[in-house]
């Protein structure tokens, strides 16, 4: 198996990003994440948290779906919500960040969900472009 | 914290950083780890250790020496990963915005 080249600084690990513009200032936005029946409502899901770092996260999904892990973050001044999940049989939790910025006509509200590990073995070995949803390289020690 | 290896092993930046320096520059032994990085040899088997139980490394007895290296995982994996998780993003978005297009009531 081919790896990377030593001294790298970065590994290229997959993830999606997505961003969305609404219609609204950041306050309004971040009740939509932070008020977890809003957050629910467009996650598609029942969800129960424990807002600090290191609490209980966990989401039923409308088609039964569960899934659970742990907030990482929830910072109001920020207008960031960082937490990790996964399925009861997946092996490996991912991480999503969601985050916003003030734009001219409303708030950008921007969602990263990253897999640290599944990819390890990708260092080195570019994968196809999709657009906004082509993979990243992020550096490990910022996961 | 969750008692969940993964996220165990993941927390913490010494360990964060054994795994990128196994992804980078490949597979190592325990010694070589601590010759190259600021950690005593002690501590670097005890991470690797808990990177092994978290399915994160593996490792291979060399003679007097384990070598460990990253978990691999199938191309394919990675790719239907980035379609699926993307397609659902999607939905969400779409979803989040239609909150804000029909104003609650306050």
């Amino acid at each position: 198996m081919e790896l990377g080249k030593a001294g790298q600084e970065t590994v290229v690990i997959h993830s999606v990003e997505r961003d969305v513009l609404v219609p609204a200032g950041p306050d309004e936005a971040w009740q939509a994440v932070a008020d977890p029946e809003r957050l629910g409502d467009w996650l598609g899901g029942e969800i129960e948290l424990d807002p600090v770092p290191g609490g209980e996260f966990h989401i039923s999904f409308e088609d039964g779906e569960e899934r659970s892990g742990f907030v990482e973050e929830l910072d109001p001044d920020a207008h960031r919500f960082a937490f990790w999940w996964r399925r009861p049989d997946d092996e490996l939790a991912t991480r999503v960040e969601i985050s916003l910025d003030e734009a001219e006509d409303g708030t950008l509200v921007r969602v990263l969900e990253t897999s640290p590990l599944a990819t390890l073995d990708l260092v080195g070995i570019p994968l196809p472009s999709r657009g906004t949803g082509g993979p990243t390289a992020l550096a490990l020690a910022c996961a | 914290m969750s008692g969940e290896p993964v996220f165990a092993a993941l927390s913490d930046a010494t360990r964060r950083t054994l795994l990128t320096r196994l992804a980078d520059g490949g597979p190592a032994t325990a010694t070589q780890l601590a010759a190259e990085l600021p950690i005593t040899r002690q501590g670097v088997v005890k991470h690797l250790e808990a990177l092994r139980e978290a399915q994160l490394v593996t490792s291979v007895r060399e003679g007097r020496e384990v070598r460990y290296s990253v978990t691999p995982a199938p191309l394919a994996d990675a790719v239907g990963w980035i379609a699926d998780v993307g397609g659902q993003w999607d939905s969400r978005l779409a979803a989040l915005q239609a909150q804000f297009s029909q104003p609650r009531t306050k």
